[in-house]
């Protein structure tokens, strides 16, 4: 059973909510790999591992132990490494407490809320070209391809209804805020390198927004049809004026140049279909001293180095969020 | 270094993955003794010239592949008499069971045959590779296993959406009475890469029709860096001269997805209360991915 716990660091007040809180209790930090029984009670927890043998020897010790305990009928400390086998942390000793697993969510499900009917959901594809043009074949690692998802709101895509209204057949500059939103996610890499970011000693700046909108919609079709195209830079770097304490150590230099295009139909004031793509240029470094030559699974929380300076070409496609359907 | 946020996707899920359907699942999937000391015809070809493949090697697999293609299309015929056979005998209200198992054996024997000449057909192919072509090959296999290296399913996936993008394309400088001939003289040269197992050198192919149809996107004023941090331009962005339909876009930004990610195959659940319940189902723990507050499912971490 492997599942995505998002809500261990933001658990609710209810019964479900107690149930995160337990396995939070032992936490060495706000991320990482974590074993629990079937009561919900936390066998082992690790951030990093010696090597990749590591892992198969980490899964393989917490069914041991889940063997051992596998509900709550015997008291057991929570283990936890920041880097299995050789950095153990103090354990956490057996709360006895017992919590009620309750048989439903006491309203719906509480990691998977639902998003407000209209809001259209939107994915971005991203993939790092070789030198003929090609996406990049591996696709493992962030800084060679890359998803995300984002949320367009209502609000949001009623201005720009508002602005076409505005505009006639004549093309506008999108919306600030609307192109902001599709433009930042674009970027290779794990959330830290985002070149819109802020992370510790660094500034990520909009250098250049430019994304153009045109009605081309004819009696042909009922929606409303926009052609978009236009232009992005984003840059962001380890800020040099601010050297010392709120820099880690890291290496952190992104800059990305991209030129859009695509289509967006309207039905009123809500988008029904976003198809976008970019094409352009990117160069990434990051890296930190502490990373030398470990490997990935080694350092986990800080990533590995990368050296990047490619083209890219990134889609996003978006659509209404299904009545049914949740935020992720 | 502070403990900064974890890039567990990065790294981690083809081990993970080890785990969650090995030893989690107490069923390890054993490795194919058999398959993975046998490379078919098409990734042979579809990898000629990463194995750098000679013209007297491709024209003798090829040469096989076409003698082979006549006796499988006999033996799958064969095959189909036998089955339909079978089938005429289990219709009936009641079945001579003797007869309806000779007829099985028939069946049965004729997938044999198949088989057997599938397994001729990629020995003989893996005789006329030297035993460099054969590593090669091996680590290809492991790469397009790890998802480092597009299948053949995928390149065909990317070929075809890329095609229709071109058709798209051109249907659309058509409808604005534009002369599609460029783009035909550039398409002429995709056939014959095609028909020789060439996939990458026909991508390009595709990719230099689809790079002339999208057009020039920019006055050259427009591709110079600004210099200051402006946030807008002065002027309307040119738009590309070029139709473009929902289709064909979509198409280009749906090749952008590979056909396998490694870390798709972890089944990953979001509901914890649900985890808790299959937990118990199942006699097996509960393995969690804590990401600070993101739920992570197909966004970035």
């Amino acid at each position: 059973m492997a599942l995505k716990a998002a809500l261990v660091n933001n658990p609710g007040d209810d019964e479900e909510g107690r149930l995160y809180r337990e396995i939070a209790r032992s936490k060495p930090a706000p991320q990482g790999i974590c074993v629990a029984n079937s009561a919900g009670k936390v066998l082992d927890w690790t951030l990093m591992f010696d090597d990749n043998e590591s892992i198969l020897a980490f899964f393989n010790y917490t069914l041991e132990r889940f063997a051992k305990y596998p509900d709550a009928r015997q008291p057991f400390s929570a283990q936890r490494h920041m880097k299995f086998p050789s950095s153990k942390l103090p354990d956490v000793p057996d709360n006895r407490l017992v919590l009620p697993i309750p048989d439903q969510h006491a309203q719906s499900c509480p990691a998977n809320p639902r998003l407000p009917p209209g809001t259209i959901v939107a994915r971005l594809f991203g993939r790092a070209l070789d030198e003929n043009g090609q996406p990049v074949a591996d696709t493992i690692r962030q800084e060679h391809y890359v998803e995300d998802r984002f949320n367009l709101p209502v609000e949001t895509q009623a201005a720009l209804a508002q602005a076409v209204l505005n505009a006639g057949t004549n093309a506008f500059k999108m919306p600030d805020a609307l192109a902001r939103l599709l433009i930042s996610h674009a970027f290779l890499g794990q959330l830290d390198v985002n070149p819109l970011g802020s992370p510790a000693g660094g500034k990520g700046d909009l250098k250049e927004l430019a994304l153009w909108v045109q009605n081309i919609s004819s009696q042909h079709h009922a929606p409303t049809r926009l052609r978009v195209a236009g232009a992005s830079h984003i840059a962001g770097a380890q800020d040099r004026n601010r050297p010392g304490k709120s820099n880690d150590g890291r290496i952190w230099e992104h800059d990305v140049k991209l030129t859009w295009d695509g289509l967006i139909d309207m039905h009123g004031g809500r988008i029904t279909r976003l198809l976008l793509q970019a094409r352009g240029s990117e160069k990434l470094k990051w890296g930190n001293p502490s990373f030398a030559d470990a490997a990935d699974v080694a350092c986990l929380p800080g990533g590995h180095p990368i050296d990047l300076s490619c083209e890219v070409h990134y889609g996003i496609l978006g659509e209404p969020v299904r009545v049914e359907a949740r935020a992720f | 270094m502070t403990v900064n946020y974890m890039k567990l996707k990065n790294a981690v899920p083809s081990l993970l993955l080890l785990w969650v359907t090995g030893a989690l699942c107490a069923q390890p999937a054993p490795a194919d003794p058999l398959a993975e000391n046998l490379f078919p015809p098409d990734l042979v070809i579809q990898h000629q010239s990463d194995i750098g493949l000679t013209d007297e090697q491709r024209q003798a697999l090829m040469s096989e592949i076409h003698s082979a293609q006549d006796r499988f299309a006999d033996l799958h015929q064969r095959l189909q008499k036998e089955t339909e056979a079978l089938a005429v005998l289990l219709r009936k209200e009641s079945t001579d069971e003797q007869a309806a198992l000779a007829q099985f054996d028939k069946v049965l024997n004729q997938e044999r045959e198949i088989k057997r000449a599938h397994l001729g057909l990629v020995l003989r192919i893996k005789s006329k590779l030297t035993p460099q072509q054969i590593a090669t090959l091996r680590e290809i296999k492991s790469k397009i296993a790890s998802g480092q290296l597009r299948s053949l399913e995928e390149v065909q996936r990317t070929l075809q959406n890329k095609v229709q993008s071109v058709q798209e394309g051109v249907q659309g400088w058509q409808g604005e009475g534009r002369d599609p001939s460029p783009i035909a003289e550039i398409m002429q040269e995709f056939d014959p890469l095609m028909k020789a197992g060439k996939h990458k050198e026909a991508e390009a192919v595709l990719d230099r029709a689809l790079k002339l149809l999208r057009g020039p996107e920019k006055d050259e004023s427009e591709k110079k860096p600004k210099k200051s941090a402006a946030i807008q331009s002065a002027a309307p962005y040119r738009f590309a001269a070029g139709a473009m339909t929902p289709e064909a876009l979509e198409a280009e930004i749906k090749a952008l997805q590979p056909a396998r990610v490694a870390w798709r195959d972890i089944a990953w659940k979001s509901c914890l209360l649900e985890g808790l319940k299959e937990s118990r189902a199942k006699g097996k723990p509960l393995l969690l991915w804590i990401f600070i507050d993101r739920p992570a499912d197909d966004a970035r971490c």
